[in-house]
């Protein structure tokens, strides 16, 4: 084989392989970040889903801080403290809208992650409306005003 | 081609603070889409070692809970070795307006940017922090 043909082929290769490796780099990040608005759009429809989820992770803290306590790494008050300070997280993220995390979430996955058009870009594209629309109804529910430029 | 009036990202280093995975992976592709480099923290006691080890730039700070332990790291980061180190909060919309009053008189906190992270945003505010400029998109991926 000719080299100037050797050296063609080995170009093309290479290039196919880094738009192939780039492409499938986007394509599981847009995945992912649609999973992620799944996940806010499962909470905003069942906020039970949500506050078992959020009760998990301060209980699993909750432990963690409590051993420290135990082997007297911290103090009683640092304890308290850090105790309050979980309890507050926990109640910060129920309150935050899961409906509007689930919109973000869904246009980055569409919009962001995109190109190439995958399976995944063309779902969140889909239900990113559905988000937008239980986010306003949320807003509008809370007399919150708002334009639709400020959030979309 | 480089414009003399700014800054190079890739010279640039952010250190990215945040306990959820999916959004520290987000914001790590966002940033280094924008040509700086990157290196990472999940909590304020593993930021604050690093921000002295490795020196960043400029600091992406999520900062759930302000009134809860978030202002401790804040005034950490203002000891000697870090108090030049632009911060830039990543917080949740119902942080109340005393409260950001509060976060915006400290003198290493430069800008807000409110959760969940729209990359577009996020790349403007440390662009503009770190006088650099966009890449030129060369392809359309």
């Amino acid at each position: 084989m000719p080299v100037k043909l050797k050296h063609l082929l080995l170009s093309l290769c290479a290039v196919t392989f880094i738009i192939s490796a780039a492409y499938l780099d986007l394509m599981f990040r847009a995945k992912s970040a649609y999973l992620e608005g799944e996940k806010y759009m499962a909470w905003s429809k069942n906020p039970v889903l949500k506050k078992d989820f959020l009760d998990k992770i301060f209980s699993a803290k909750l432990q963690a801080l409590a051993a420290e306590r135990a082997a007297n790494r911290i103090t009683e008050d640092d304890f308290e403290d850090k105790k309050d300070s979980l309890l507050a997280e926990k109640d910060f993220k129920t309150v935050e809208s899961s409906a509007k995390y689930a919109y973000v979430w869904y246009k980055t996955a569409g919009t962001y992650f995109s190109p190439p058009v995958t399976r995944w870009t063309r779902l969140a594209r889909q239900k990113a409306p559905e988000a937008l629309a239980l986010w306003k109804a949320e807003l509008k529910a809370g007399k919150t005003e708002f334009k639709d430029y400020q959030i979309e | 081609m480089e414009n003399p009036g700014f800054a190079v990202p890739a010279d640039k280093l952010v250190l990215i603070v945040d306990d959820d995975e999916a959004v520290r992976d987000l914001i790590e592709f966002v940033i280094k889409k924008e040509g700086f480099r990157v290196d990472k923290a999940v909590d304020g006691e593993e930021a604050l070692r690093k921000a002295r080890q490795v020196s960043p730039d400029i600091i992406l700070l999520d900062l759930m809970l302000p009134k809860f332990g978030g202002f401790e790291i804040l005034r950490e980061l203002q000891s000697d070795e870090t108090v030049n180190i632009p911060i830039v909060i990543i917080t949740g919309r119902y942080t109340d307006r005393s409260t950001s009053d509060m976060i915006k008189q400290e003198p290493n906190v430069k800008d807000f940017i409110e959760k969940p992270v729209k990359p577009q945003a996020l790349a403007a505010v440390v662009h503009k922090i770190l006088k650099t400029q966009p890449p030129v998109k060369k392809f359309g991926i």
